[in-house]
């Protein structure tokens, strides 16, 4: 920590929060809000005489509120930068009768009253987005008792009770008469893997080892101390994890398989009594413990909302940030030039939040050291003159790259550093507007009619995406998986750029089967934009049918890159279809889609 | 509606089949395919090479361009997704702009996947060529949109991964404005006591 | 993926699959797309399956 106050390149703004951001990757200008901290940290020698006269006492939140504060303080002594804040809300400051102590005990004259709110801007190449997490609340589960009795804490609390800096120096004390417990029982996945809504549903990952370590700290430095642990089953999946729970097991730590349904306090003893059906045994037990450790979990701060509208972040339904690709994007956000780092991203452990911070830091800086980004030519590019200021294509990009206004009649622009050429705006535009640089529809459409030149009742049209469903079909050569050889594929970058105009000039030219595939859902390269192509897809569904054409004869399909299997599977259940699909259907077809046509001149 | 484009079609077009050693011919019958590009319309080149990726064949590629002034050139050989950079870089240097490349995959696609069908593989190879010598003949030379990066980067919290990025890049000269809601850097790592498994102090 | 709905009243309604022709009862919740695979020959390729109301009965 001390090591970021001393960085001659490190700019820290502590009191700060991110207030908007506007520009792309390489160039983002991003508004910082910092409060007043009413004392100049630069001046301050942190000496602490100011606080010695502040009158106000507060409860102290980095000690989980087991320490108090004074109005004017330092949260703990290694706080960095290494300066004192006052709490305005409770200080007493210049009110009618003004307190004044601290500016009179400072030495320095360092303490400001009327220190004011800044609000800056900064120009940045990257942002990386480590905004960390909350500890859960334990308060909603009611029968552990946290709210009724002293002696039942949450982990976190614990933490700063065993600390050599914190509130007893070190001492295991029990709350209700200070005097060290003999038995501490901790009760796993508060609030993590809880269905029933009052708790998250997810693993929060580290609650497991950190009762493993609490286990192992206080059998060595209290070996009377009796440790018990209730836990549905123990996750030790990391290096070194599996060691440590033996160790905790050797040094007499009891692990208990079942979550106590309740706990009470014997009123006279302040003792503590859990019920819990043992999983091993399959009995009903009574334990006693002098102490309860809530093993509390991990959730998203309330607060990311904001930064994530700012940055267009995306979520994943467990609230965290959502990377670009589960594998091979996991520090990236989808938002170009922003990257994850620590538990924003997800649950997670010191060790894999500093080794997440690398990588996020290492793909900024492949960025920066070039000090450039390329931006491959597939962007789209508007004609002002088509466009009919509909904002389709706004609603449609997965990047807010577009603006157009509807109102004042301003005709759609791109932000070609944002654009990344998914294609889904060209295949929602009506008015043809819309060019999809590389992936023109001459381009898709001359592809397709070569296919079709000669027997393309013989053909399967294929539209795939490059990510997934085309790599799909590369990893089942790859693995040799033999399909039957009618379909013929057409790559575009995202299935979001089948327009259906294709679709319905493939069946018009004489395709028995039109084939329509992309990444699976939470997979898409493109934030959502295959949802685009479902719902395109449905549509189209209804339209075939009320031309009296089989819907069967368009299939949509999702097929990730490591499908090669499902690859062939599909490939051998559309010729199915195919083999159906009679001659005279398909000259019906052609007749009732004549219309549907395109005309580009015919190259084949 | 479909969008036009410009007037700029492919006139002059080179095929390069590739036989991959024996991945594609064995299956495929590429001297076939080679007369069957030759057909088709726009394309004044059509010839077969044994890895066409390799140093050789794209020495030949490279001659080909500057000899007979090829405005196109589509390369029927393995999936895109592995060589298009190789081929659009072959290209570049031989004088075509990188985006007048187009690929048929004729190994993933085609000779892998039905080596048991050898009649019905050459004809799908031949399918192949045809639609990217059809989708290649539209290609539009681009150019790729520069975009400067400032090397400054922004770290929104200050928790052990953002010190952790925050050294990384500054340690690597890069200037990085470091944001913190609270009063001190630290976040929850700070609060704890010692860590998970080699107990040490975290701070 | 953005910030995907997952809760709200399950609307029950039939699903037709248009690989294999299975139908069967399944449901939506509204103005939610969901990435679903026919029970039988796992294809993505289905479509909800549109209730015809029945005419009115004349008195």
């Amino acid at each position: 920590m001390a090591d970021v106050a001393r960085h001659p390149r490190i700019e820290l703004h502590t009191l700060a929060t991110v207030e908007a951001a506007s520009g792309s990757v390489g160039n983002f200008k991003v508004k910082i809000r910092q409060k007043p901290r009413y004392v100049d940290v630069d001046a301050c020698t942190a000496c602490g005489d100011c606080a010695k006269v502040c009158p106000v006492l507060l409860p102290n939140e980095f000690e989980a509120g087991l320490m108090t504060k004074r109005a004017i303080h330092q949260l703990f002594p290694q706080a960095v930068p290494a300066a004192y804040v006052i709490d305005m809300d409770h200080c007493l400051g210049t009110n009618p009768i003004a307190c004044g102590k601290c500016a009179e005990a400072c030495g320095v004259h360092c303490i400001d009253y009327d220190d004011q709110e800044k609000v800056f801007e900064v120009e940045v190449g990257t942002i990386i987005v480590a905004t960390g997490q909350d500890v859960m609340d334990p308060t909603p589960f009611e029968e552990y008792g946290y709210t009724r009795y002293e002696n039942v804490l949450t982990s976190l609390e614990f933490e700063r009770l065993i600390s050599p800096l914190g509130p007893t120096l070190g001492h295991l004390i029990k709350l209700s008469d200070r005097t060290l417990p003999k038995t501490v029982a901790f009760i796993q996945c508060v609030g993590s893997r809880c269905d029933d809504g009052r708790g998250k549903p997810y693993c929060s990952n580290i609650c497991c080892m950190n009762t493993i370590k609490d286990s192992l700290l206080i059998r060595d430095h209290w070996p009377d101390v009796e440790v018990k642990i209730f836990y549905i089953d123990i996750r030790a999946f990391g290096k070194g994890f599996e060691d440590m729970y033996k160790r905790s097991k050797a040094a007499g730590a009891k692990y208990i398989r079942g979550i106590p349904g309740e706990v009470m306090e014997d009123p006279e003893t302040k003792e503590l009594i859990l019920h819990v059906e043992n999983g091993d045994t399959g009995r009903l037990e009574e334990h006693r413990a002098e102490m309860v450790i809530l093993s509390v979990g991990m959730e998203a701060p309330a607060d990311m909302r904001k930064l994530q509208t700012i940055l267009n972040l995306q979520k994943t339904p467990d609230g965290f940030y959502l990377e670009a690709h589960p594998k091979l994007l996991p520090v990236d956000a989808a938002t170009k030039g922003v990257f994850f780092a620590g538990t924003a991203e997800g649950p997670k452990d010191v060790k894999d939040s500093v080794t997440q911070a690398s990588a996020a830091a290492a793909r900024a800086l492949r960025l920066m050291a070039e000090g450039k980004v390329h931006i491959p030519a597939i962007t789209s590019t508007i004609d002002e003159d088509l466009c009919k200021f509909c904002e389709v294509c706004a609603k449609a990009c997965p990047y807010g790259a577009i603006t157009v206004d509807r109102k004042t009649k301003k005709p759609a622009v791109v932000a070609e550093a944002a654009c990344a050429g998914c294609g889904t705006c060209g295949a929602e535009c009506a008015t043809g507007a819309i060019t999809m640089k590389h992936f023109t529809d001459e381009q898709i459409i001359a592809q397709v009619d070569a296919m079709l030149a000669d027997r393309p009742e013989e053909k399967i049209v294929v539209f795939a995406c490059n990510w997934c469903s085309y790599a799909g079909g590369d990893f089942a050569g790859v693995s040799r998986l033999q399909y039957p050889p009618t379909m013929r594929l057409v790559r575009t970058m995202c299935s979001g750029r089948v327009d259906k105009k294709f679709v319905l000039h493939a069946f018009a030219k004489g395709a028995p089967v039109v084939l329509v595939s992309g990444c699976h859902y939470v997979d898409c390269h493109y934030i959502d934009a295959n949802r685009w192509t479902q719902k395109r897809v449905e549509r189209l569904w209804d339209q075939l049918e009320r031309k009296g054409i089989r819907p069967e004869r368009l299939q949509l399909e999702w097929i990730s890159s490591a499908e090669g299997a499902k690859f062939q599977t599909v490939m051998e259940a559309i010729e199915k279809i195919r083999r159906t699909v009679t001659p005279e259907e398909i000259e019906h077809t052609k007749k009732v889609l004549e219309k549907n046509l395109l005309e580009v001149p015919i190259l084949v | 509606m479909i969008q036009k484009m410009g007037d700029g079609l492919g006139e002059r077009v080179g095929v390069f089949v590739c036989e991959c050693g024996m991945n594609i011919s064995d299956t495929v019958d590429v001297e076939a395919v080679r007369e069957f590009a030759e057909t088709l319309p726009g394309v004044v080149h059509a010839s077969v090479n044994k890895y066409t990726c390799s140093e050789p064949g794209q020495q030949q590629i490279k001659e080909t361009i500057r000899e007979k002034n090829l405005d196109r050139i589509v390369v029927a050989a393995c999936t895109p997704r592995m060589h298009e950079p190789t081929f659009r870089a072959c290209a570049e240097e031989a004088g075509l702009n990188p985006y007048l490349v187009e690929m048929a995959n004729i190994r993933e696609h085609c000779s892998w996947v039905h080596t048991k069908e050898k009649a019905a593989a050459t004809e799908k190879a031949k399918d192949l060529v045809r639609m990217a010598v059809a989708r290649g003949r539209y290609l539009e030379p681009q150019t790729e949109m520069e975009s400067p990066v400032i090397r400054r980067a922004l770290v929104v919290g200050g928790g052990v991964a953002g010190i952790q990025a925050s050294l990384d890049l500054a340690d690597s000269g890069i200037d990085v404005v470091l944001v913190e809601k609270q009063s001190t850097l630290g976040g929850v790592m700070a609060q704890l006591d010692k860590t998970f498994p080699t107990m040490d102090c975290p701070t | 993926m953005s910030d995907a709905k997952t809760k709200g009243p399950r609307i029950p309604c039939r699903y037709k699959c248009l690989r294999c022709g299975l139908v069967w009862e399944g449901s939506y919740v509204k103005g939610v797309m969901e990435e679903l695979s026919c029970p039988s020959c796992a294809s993505n390729s289905q479509r909800r399956l549109k209730e015809k109301k029945p005419p009115a009965e004349k008195e």
